[in-house]
């Protein structure tokens, strides 16, 4: 096992640079120029017309010389994973005073809570209703609710959010904040106040990035159950005259919830990704919003930040599903 | 051996007074058809997205600005042709003068450009006249022939003697032929009475292309009837035969729609392209009978007073004749933000379109420029569906490719291509094609193309899995037995039969890409053309306040996403063996 997890480890560096390589030269291979678009901002931005006069050039090549934009993309690549491995991600072209990584620290500090929030609260739904929809399979209730996560699951992420927004939001029932994670007034607010007031405005998020998740394992969770219901053992159990309860609870349940806790590793690069639409709508600032602004700006240090962090997310979310499934099934070896 | 005792065919099987059937096996895709075709949801899905797709390939004459059938005059194409003429053989007589100059373009073309032009201009006037009142016009196309063909035949003079004629009968046609509608108000030298002639403006705006999907869409409509008349009267219903015609009803399938496209002469003949609708209601265009299109407005056009008007169905979305809201939030005709009194702007109502305020005027709101949204909608399918199926072909062949090398070849090469997919499975997909859309640019083709570039691991594995399934099959050894080429073992013998799982993940992927497409032009890296998609219609107004623009198209998304996603439900139950077993 200790072998496996270390091997697994080990791979992740190769699949790292593969990623951060590709999006690097990506980036750096698309037309569009931050130097331009830095000396722009920085120089003449008044007049409006693109004049070439030698302040503007000298600020292009200084900014090029200053994000070394002026060597080959192999060797930025180097430098980039070189102050990487010391966890600097550079400064915001744009806000030069503002480094990357705590800029990022401080949105992670947003969107990890919101998605560990998500995973536990769609797990905590999707089992108990997969399982009675297994149990009661064929009956009405079942076909509803399998209709149900049928349809969830199709729904676009960004429209769920906008539907949303409008009918709970000022222009519909009006009973739930739309904007942001606090209120404006929230620094003069009593502890009690400020949870009850993050507790509100998250309902909306929190429910966009959770009922994809929530649908999908669901129906999951009701395949995997049926499929163990129609094994030998559970025929067994019940012969031997065990409650239906004991039978479903513990020796089902036990069984079927393989497959659904490896399913951890395969929601979560979706929920980083709808974090980005989920945060971008409700205007939260996490890091799907960041990586957000960084694509609209081109600011190259901060996607390849987000992009990092989000890929070293989703491999940390396969290893970990990896070892739960050796850990919950014994049946697995690795070697 | 075994060969010898095999069932007769059905033919010879006729023994005694009836005939026996012969008891034939359906073969693999026979039988998905025919378990798709039992799962009433699958079909109902299958059917929704025949209609979705109508919709898409028909927008021309569902939505649109110009008349279906228009059958009248138009004064406004005469008059613009009657001031033109003069000027257009003017410069033909000074292009004849100045002789044969040197320049970008020779000499004898630059004389045919002008010919083509009073042409054209000639035609689009003798269009609209009765034939006794075409003589002038005859005669001034006659006088260009001359001097064209003069000129092609290098006489100057004789050339310039015609361009001068044509110019004479120019002017008449402009001093002599002003266009009346009344027959009976002609004055004889001075105006002309006009005929009403017929026009289909909307078919003839039609492209090569739009006809191909049109008759793709109606044989793929009518396949079950073709398909049977086929099997029946020319395969005489022969199981054999019909399973060897596959392949020529599949090449009948695009062949015939290529044949019609390739046929289509498109607007060649309009040469003036009218705006009948303005025409109609400014009195240039009098039309005896116009049929317009069940929504009268143009992708583009715009409605000067109804920016941002609600549903006209909804009572919020009523406006007075000063162009003032009577109710709901835009009511009043103080500006609330401002204290300001608001400019009123009377909703103009133009010939074809409903009543101001007509329930059906705007069933689904418009935008920022007035522009109706049902219309958009109706065009943004076009480009929305095409996404989905394009970026579903390129990743299904990719998936394909990769995956059936990596599964025949095992050793090496499978570990290498297994680690590759398992390193871009790991990629947060979302963003990755996110980055790529916003840094390359986002253009129709590289959306679909960046989805297809990211979401072919699938695929890959599930032609892999079928690929070590099949491989050491008996007719996989003997077709390498035979020493038939890897390339034609792999893509002819295998591939065939490992086809079915990549159906089912293609028919989720459509449904897929839509919803990636219309999320990253939601988020504004999206598709940015004249017509637009449906993720790009929300770019419009983010705001609560004008619930429509983001209702409508969302509704069409997902109901494709469940239409899609049903459709590959039921394609998955047939394709399950295990159901192979019980039918």
């Amino acid at each position: 096992m200790a072998s496996y997890i270390f091997r697994r480890v080990l791979l992740m560096f190769p699949t790292m640079i593969g990623i951060t390589l590709l999006l690097f030269a990506i980036m750096r291979l698309a037309p569009g120029d931050p130097a331009a678009l830095a000396a722009g901002a920085v120089g003449d931005a008044g007049s409006g017309s693109l004049q070439t006069s030698t302040n503007v050039e000298d600020a292009v090549t200084k900014f090029r010389k200053r994000y070394k934009l002026d060597e080959p993309i192999l060797v930025q690549y180097v430098f980039w994973l070189k102050s990487v491995a010391q966890l600097d991600f550079g400064n915001e072209f744009f806000r030069p005073h503002v480094a990357v990584r705590d800029e990022l620290w401080e949105r992670l500090k947003v969107t990890v809570p919101l998605s560990l929030v998500s995973v536990i609260l769609s797990y905590l739904i999707a089992v108990p209703l997969g399982i009675f929809s297994a149990v009661k399979r064929g009956t009405f209730l079942d076909n509803v609710l399998t209709v149900l996560t049928f349809l969830l699951f199709s729904l676009p992420t960004f429209w769920a959010g906008l539907m949303l927004i409008i009918l709970f939001g000022a222009t519909g029932l009006d009973i739930l904040p739309v904007l942001g994670l606090h209120d404006k007034d929230a620094a003069n607010f009593t502890s009690w106040q400020y949870t009850k007031d993050l507790i509100l405005h998250a309902i909306l998020p929190v429910a966009c990035l959770t009922y994809g998740s929530f649908a999908y394992l669901s129906r999951q969770m009701r395949v995997g159950m049926l499929d163990v219901i129609r094994q030998d053992f559970i025929r067994t159990a019940r012969a031997k005259g065990l409650a239906e309860k004991v039978v479903i609870l513990k020796h089902a349940l036990r069984n079927s919830l393989i497959p659904v806790v490896t399913l951890f590793a395969s929601i979560l690069p979706t929920l980083i990704g709808g974090s980005v639409v989920v945060e971008t709508i409700f205007t939260i600032p996490g890091m799907g919003l960041y990586a957000f602004e960084g694509l609209v700006q081109r600011d190259y240090n901060v996607v390849m930040a987000t992009v990092t962090a989000s890929a070293l997310m989703t491999l940390v979310g396969f290893l970990v599903s990896d070892i739960t499934y050796a850990l919950v099934d014994p049946r697995i070896a690795y070697d | 051996m075994e060969r010898a005792q095999a069932p007769a065919p059905a033919s010879v099987a006729q023994t005694g007074g009836e005939p026996v059937r012969a008891i034939q096996g359906q073969d693999y895709w026979e039988l998905v058809i025919s378990q798709v075709r039992r799962r009433k949801m699958s079909m109902f899905a299958l059917g929704v997205l025949v209609v979705l797709y109508a919709i898409a390939v028909f927008a021309p004459f569902l939505a649109n600005d110009r008349p279906l059938y228009f059958h009248g005059v138009d004064l406004q194409v005469y008059e613009k042709a009657q001031r033109e003429l003069p000027i257009t053989v003017q410069s033909l007589v000074d292009e004849v003068r100045n002789g044969d100059t040197p320049g970008a373009i020779p000499w004898t073309e630059r004389v045919e450009r002008e010919h083509s032009a009073i042409t054209h201009r000639a035609e689009a006037m003798m269009r609209q006249l009765a034939p006794g009142d075409r003589d002038l016009l005859e005669r001034l196309v006659q006088s260009v022939d001359a001097a064209r063909a003069s000129v092609r035949a290098g006489r100057t003079e004789e050339a310039q003697r015609h361009a001068a004629d044509a110019l004479e009968l120019a002017n008449a046609v402009r001093e002599g032929m002003s266009p009346v509608v009344d027959a009976s108000a002609a004055v004889p030298g001075k105006t002309v009475a006009l005929t009403p002639f017929r026009a289909f403006p909307a078919l003839s705006s039609l492209g090569r292309a739009d006809i191909f999907f049109m008759v793709l869409w109606i044989m793929i409509l009518l396949f079950p009837l073709w398909d049977r008349i086929w099997n029946r009267k020319l395969l005489g219903g022969q199981q054999h035969r019909i399973r060897r015609a596959r392949k020529h009803k599949a090449l009948a399938l695009v062949a015939l729609p290529g044949l019609c496209a390739l046929l289509w002469q498109g607007t060649a003949s309009e040469f003036y392209v009218s705006t009948y609708k303005s025409g109609l209601t400014a009195g240039t265009v009098v039309a005896k009978q116009v049929l317009f299109a069940p929504i009268p407005y143009g992708l583009a056009e715009s409605n000067e007073g109804e920016s941002f008007r609600p549903p006209t169905w909804h009572p919020t979305a009523e406006i007075d004749a000063a162009g003032y809201y009577v109710r709901g939030p835009r009511a009043g005709r103080i500006d609330r933000a401002t204290g300001i009194p608001k400019a009123g702007q009377p909703v103009i109502v133009e010939v074809g379109e409903p009543p101001a305020n007509s329930f059906r005027r705007h069933l689904l709101g418009t935008d920022s420029l007035g522009r109706d949204i049902a219309t958009r909608l109706i065009w943004g399918a076009r480009i929305s569906l095409a996404v989905g199926l394009v970026s579903t072909l390129i990743f299904v062949l990719i998936g394909t490719v990769i995956g059936s090398i990596a599964g025949y070849y095992s050793g090496r090469t499978d570990m290498l291509i297994s680690r590759l997919i398992e390193i871009v499975q790991t990629f947060p997909v979302f963003f990755l094609i996110l980055i790529m859309v916003a840094f390359v640019g986002p253009s129709i083709l590289n959306i679909m193309i960046v989805i297809g570039l990211v979401s072919w691991t699938g695929v890959a594995r599930l032609v892999r899995g079928e690929y070590i399934r099949l491989r050491e099959q008996d007719f996989v050894v003997a077709s390498r037995a035979l020493g038939v080429s890897p390339a034609r073992t792999i893509f002819r013998h295998i591939l065939p039969n490992a086809m079915g799982p990549v159906l089912v993940a293609a028919t989720f992927g459509v449904a897929t890409g839509i919803l990636i497409e219309s999320t990253l032009s939601f988020l504004g890296f999206g598709i940015k053309l004249p017509i637009p998609s449906w993720g790009s219609l929300f770019i419009e107004s983010r705001s609560a306040e004008h619930w429509w623009i983001q209702v409508y198209p969302g509704v069409l998304i997902f109901l494709t996403v469940v239409m899609y996603n049903l459709f590959g439900e039921g394609v998955r139950d047939a394709l399950d063996p295990r159901l192979k077993v019980t039918h």
